[in-house]
């Protein structure tokens, strides 16, 4: 089905790509978000993502799954947003932090929903290419087989490159984010 | 190492992360893709309308006042919007990028070469590059760098010149100081003609906000939203 509706777009369908862009495009703009930090950003990232691939959809190989090239092309596009508006919006004097909506309590009702915030706030404490694992691996939930994908690298690695990021990530949970860890032995 | 109960709580905690709302990115993405068509449209009409007219573009350019006349509608100051496949014949010299422009020099110096004050966004340090051009009127370019992405750039422009932007994008129309500009997005060409039969190209990548005020045409250029563009050119002074 997918593959049918990749052709006919390169073959020019625009209604079969715009059928593409719904069943990919939530995968599509949380990869931008969490990459960029904000919604409004996220979705222009996503927007950006989806017209780049149009106009190269030519040279992607039909029979291939399209969501692992997509999340591809949107993480380089966030990965450079990032870049700029944190240089243009500390020149224009915002700051551009990746604060979690809520602050983490451990009183709150909302301690799940804060944990995960917070687990984003520790994950950006990472390298990039540790967050990117991260995020696609077990924010997005894809399979070892797709992440790899993605990445361009192949299974294996990214079980390994996973592992050496979880153990990061703890170091930084357990030095920055001890909430987090609160009835948990990590 | 990692053990398979950590593993488990990222697992866990992740899965608990709430996302914003999904946009119509599909509407959106499908409006552009077939903008082309619509801006297509227009310049057929243009062609039909007003065949003539860009056969004798050149001979056009000297005479400003017409010139917005006739193209009231597609034109911003000194800078008119046409599909790149209308400009006129003329030895084409491509730009890889904005660094590329002719005419570096300091700001001082830019200063002392135009006649209009050159306006500095308050917010930004000095720019990391200036040019001036003439085409044939005087042209400022202010770039500030960023490693890895578009530049930002501030341009401003003699509107006794003519910018061409090859564009078949969406238009939307915007305020800039009580003034009307335009927001273009996405990627397009831009062509500046020196005025001696030739024409610099260059693909311009990221996003155009483009204004008139007291005879000059300001075009910022960067990776901005169209908010945080027209607080830059808000705070040109």
């Amino acid at each position: 089905m997918e593959q049918d509706l990749v052709r006919r777009a390169q073959a020019g369908d625009e209604d079969a790509y715009t059928v593409l862009v719904r069943q990919h495009e939530e995968a599509v703009f949380r990869l931008a978000y969490l990459i960029v930090g904000d919604a409004d950003d996220a979705a222009d990232v996503a927007q950006e993502a989806f017209i780049r691939a149009y106009r190269r959809l030519d040279q992607f190989d039909a029979s291939r799954p399209l969501r692992p090239w997509l999340l591809q092309v949107a993480a380089n596009l966030a990965r450079n947003r990032r870049r700029t508006l944190g240089r243009y919006r500390a020149m224009l004097g915002r700051v551009f932090a990746h604060t979690p909506r809520v602050a983490p309590s451990a009183e709150s009702e909302n301690t799940r929903f804060q944990q995960s915030e917070a687990l984003w706030q520790a994950i950006h404490r990472l390298p990039q290419r540790d967050q990117e694992i991260i995020y696609l691996r077990y924010m997005l939930e894809l399979s070892v087989q797709e992440t790899a994908q993605v990445l361009d690298v192949r299974p294996g690695t990214v079980k390994s490159r996973l592992s050496r990021a979880l153990d990061r990530l703890r170091g930084v949970v357990l030095a920055e984010f001890p909430l987090l860890t609160e009835g948990r032995q990590i | 190492m990692n053990d398979p109960q950590w593993e488990a709580q990222v697992e866990a905690m992740a899965r608990e992360f709430e996302f914003p709302p999904t946009p119509d990115i599909a509407g959106a993405v499908h409006d552009r893709i077939a903008a082309p068509r619509r801006g297509m449209a227009w310049q057929r009409a243009l062609k039909v309308a007003a065949a003539g007219l860009l056969v004798a573009l050149m001979a056009v350019l000297a005479v400003p006042d017409w010139r917005a006349r006739a193209l009231d509608w597609l034109q911003i100051g000194a800078v008119r919007l046409v599909d790149e496949t209308e400009t006129p014949a003329a030895t084409v010299t491509p730009l890889e990028s904005i660094l590329a422009l002719p005419g570096r020099t300091t700001l001082e110096n830019a200063q002392a070469a135009v006649d209009f004050p050159i306006r500095l966004p308050a917010s930004l340090p000095a720019p990391d590059a200036v040019s001036v051009q003439r085409s044939p009127y005087p042209l400022v370019v202010l770039v500030w760098l960023e490693p890895g992405a578009p530049p930002l750039s501030v341009h401003q422009i003699d509107t006794r010149n003519v910018v061409i932007k090859g564009y078949t994008g969406a238009i939307e129309r915007v305020e800039v100081n009580g003034a009307e500009g335009v927001w273009l997005s996405g990627p397009h060409n831009l062509d500046i003609l020196p005025g001696d039969n030739t024409l610099i190209r260059r693909y311009v990548e990221s996003h155009v906000l483009l204004w008139e005020e007291g005879g000059i045409t300001y075009r910022i250029e960067g990776d901005l939203a169209l908010d945080e563009a027209v607080a830059v050119a808000e705070s040109l002074e």
